[in-house]
């Protein structure tokens, strides 16, 4: 499944020269940014950003430290507003819309350091990720209507199924805080899923693992977005990770993308290799 | 020891009425760490409500007491919307001096209104009941039977809810929590409404105890409370419970070895030794700075 993906990869001329694989050429993209920017002061953190990102595609945003990655993100998810372009979100303009309503539409992210409900259980968490989802009014919830009984059976069988694809069910009860590491970095993404979301965000999902369990969470990306059937997006440093399942890449550099393409062609750009590993004396 | 018991239903009966306005500033606090000082003004509210509505209506005690929790619900939730929404980015300090204001606004508002006199009624609900040698009142044991009742079905709301799951979710990380579509604005005004809700209960319980009604009223209350909420841990719901019940029956210990007088200072000494000793309270985590 992931070859067959990786190779009817190739460069489609859509708007901004995105790399969109091949299946989901003839729709619109799921996400496309324009002349993105946001300064800080008089610092220009991100400027220029286009980038489109296919249906079911999985893309890499890579770059040095302190490129500006993480500011993209925050960008996409209004935790930043934007000074300057656009984010079109399946088409719609989201300018001028919050956190809250930006995940409504669909985006969910993970982030680079956890950020679970500690205090919550693991099941309490994916609840809260289903959120929206879940509706009844607090009238019938303070009287204990059936419809409240039922509702929260059903968000309670969602959530389960969901910690299901991690096989997680069985820590339901536990608190969020208290499981290991690599469970807290699963339990965020599942929570991000509980959002019903058409593009997912990984913020270095891969931080701290190690080879065996970052081959397992390569996998993991993979099979999430064929059951699903959505756009993932990740920030990630382990390059095996990158070139292993990103089908188009975009490289960011002082807040300015420098390139963008597959894998391959990342992996013999000589701007690319130049912001990772300097300038050669004499050049 | 038919002393002991009779004040020990004293002690529970006031701590049910602190404990009830306590959850109000732990609730408020865990959520966007205001402390609230508006909030013991909302009692007074709620009794003036109450009172107006069995004296100069005569309505029924129940359909009054709905009315207050009513009213203070709605002045709660507006409270919020006109003065803290437009300043939930400015700094703390800011908001922090804004509840004081509110709280000024509704005593001196009060005082315009209804005049600066205690205004008296008759008891509420009358009657002892006497097991043994022990005289309870009634009232003791409504009020007691109340606060219980409401603090279950608090306690259900916030661990089984979706919404009591949301104001969880926000009061840990208002950020993540926005970002998997909780409306925060939704969110915090729920949470201004259930706890202005436990400040109108309070206030028909304390009418039940003290049948006087004065725009000042709320503001040593509200301080008890307070003192409750920092004793139980501040944020904590359990923990402002606990708290409230504890002050209560202090103070009716004091009372009960003949130094009524210095009820006060006592609660104040249990302020002054908690923020000395364990500033967290009984329940408090402590707080670890987000970076």
């Amino acid at each position: 499944m992931n070859k067959q993906h990786k190779e009817s990869t190739r460069l489609v001329p859509v708007p901004s020269t995105n790399i969109i694989p091949e299946r989901d050429i003839s729709l619109p993209p799921i996400l496309e940014t324009r002349h993105l920017g946001i300064d800080f002061g008089g610092l220009s953190a991100v400027s220029d950003f286009n980038f489109a990102i296919g249906r079911t595609e999985i893309a890499g945003l890579i770059g040095p430290n302190g490129a500006g990655k993480t500011t993209v993100f925050n960008l996409l998810t209004k935790v930043y507003q934007p000074t300057r372009g656009m984010i079109m979100l399946d088409g719609i303009d989201t300018a001028g819309k919050t956190i809250e309503q930006v995940s409504r539409m669909g985006i969910a992210r993970t982030f680079q350091n956890i950020r679970l409900f500690k205090d919550m259980t693991v099941l309490e968490n994916v609840l809260v990720g289903l959120h929206n989802e879940t509706k009844y009014n607090t009238a019938t919830a303070i009287f204990r209507l059936p419809q409240y009984w039922r509702r929260e059976r059903v968000a309670r069988e969602r959530a389960l199924e969901l910690l299901s694809i991690f096989d997680m069910q069985d820590l339901a009860d536990h608190k969020a805080g208290s499981l290991p590491y690599g469970a807290q970095r699963r339990l965020e993404i599942v929570r991000a899923l509980a959002t019903n979301p058409c593009l997912l965000l990984l913020d270095e999902p891969a931080a701290g693992m190690n080879p065996s369990e970052t081959s397992e969470l390569m996998e993991n990306i993979v099979r999430i977005r064929d059951m699903f059937g959505i756009a993932i997006m990740l920030i990630e440093h382990d390059m095996n990770l990158v070139m292993g399942i990103c089908e188009g890449i975009c490289v960011l550099n002082f807040g300015k993308i420098i390139a963008k393409g597959t894998p391959a062609e990342i992996q013999s750009n000589p701007a690319v290799i130049e912001a990772y590993l300097g300038k050669k004396k004499g050049e | 020891m038919s002393l002991i018991i009779s004040q020990l239903f004293n002690g529970l009966q006031t701590g049910s009425v602190y404990a009830l306005v306590a959850l109000g500033y732990s609730m408020v606090y865990g959520i966007i760490l205001l402390l609230n000082f508006a909030h013991g003004d909302i009692i007074m509210v709620g009794a003036y409500t109450a009172f107006y509505a069995m004296t100069a209506f005569h309505l029924h005690p129940i359909v009054s007491a709905l009315l207050a929790v009513i009213v203070s619900t709605l002045l709660g939730v507006v409270i919020e919307k006109v003065a803290y929404t437009p300043l939930r980015s400015a700094p703390r300090l800011s908001l922090l001096i804004t509840a004081i204001g509110i709280s000024f606004l509704l005593e001196n508002g009060a005082q315009l209104l209804f005049g600066a006199d205690t205004k008296s009624m008759d008891v509420i609900v009358p009657g002892n009941v006497t097991i043994g040698s022990t005289t309870v009142s009634y009232a003791a044991i409504l009020t007691i039977a109340v606060a219980v009742v409401s603090m279950a079905a608090l306690t259900f709301l916030v661990q089984k809810t979706r919404l009591g799951k949301a104001m969880r979710a926000v009061s840990e990380d208002m950020g993540a929590a926005q970002l998997m579509g909780i409306s925060l604005n939704k969110t915090i005004s729920f949470t201004f409404a259930i706890g202005s809700a436990l400040a109108g209960i309070g206030s028909v319980l304390y009418l039940c105890a003290y049948p006087q009604a004065s725009p000042t009223m709320g503001s040593m209350l509200g301080l008890k409370a307070f003192i409750a909420a920092v004793l139980g841990g501040i944020g904590s719901i359990p923990g402002a419970m606990i708290g409230g019940f504890a002050i209560g029956l202090l103070e009716a210990l004091v009372a009960a070895v003949g130094l009524s007088v210095w009820k006060d200072g006592v609660v104040f000494a249990i302020l002054i030794v908690v923020l000395l000793v364990k500033p967290t309270g009984i329940m408090g985590h402590k707080v670890t700075e987000k970076v």
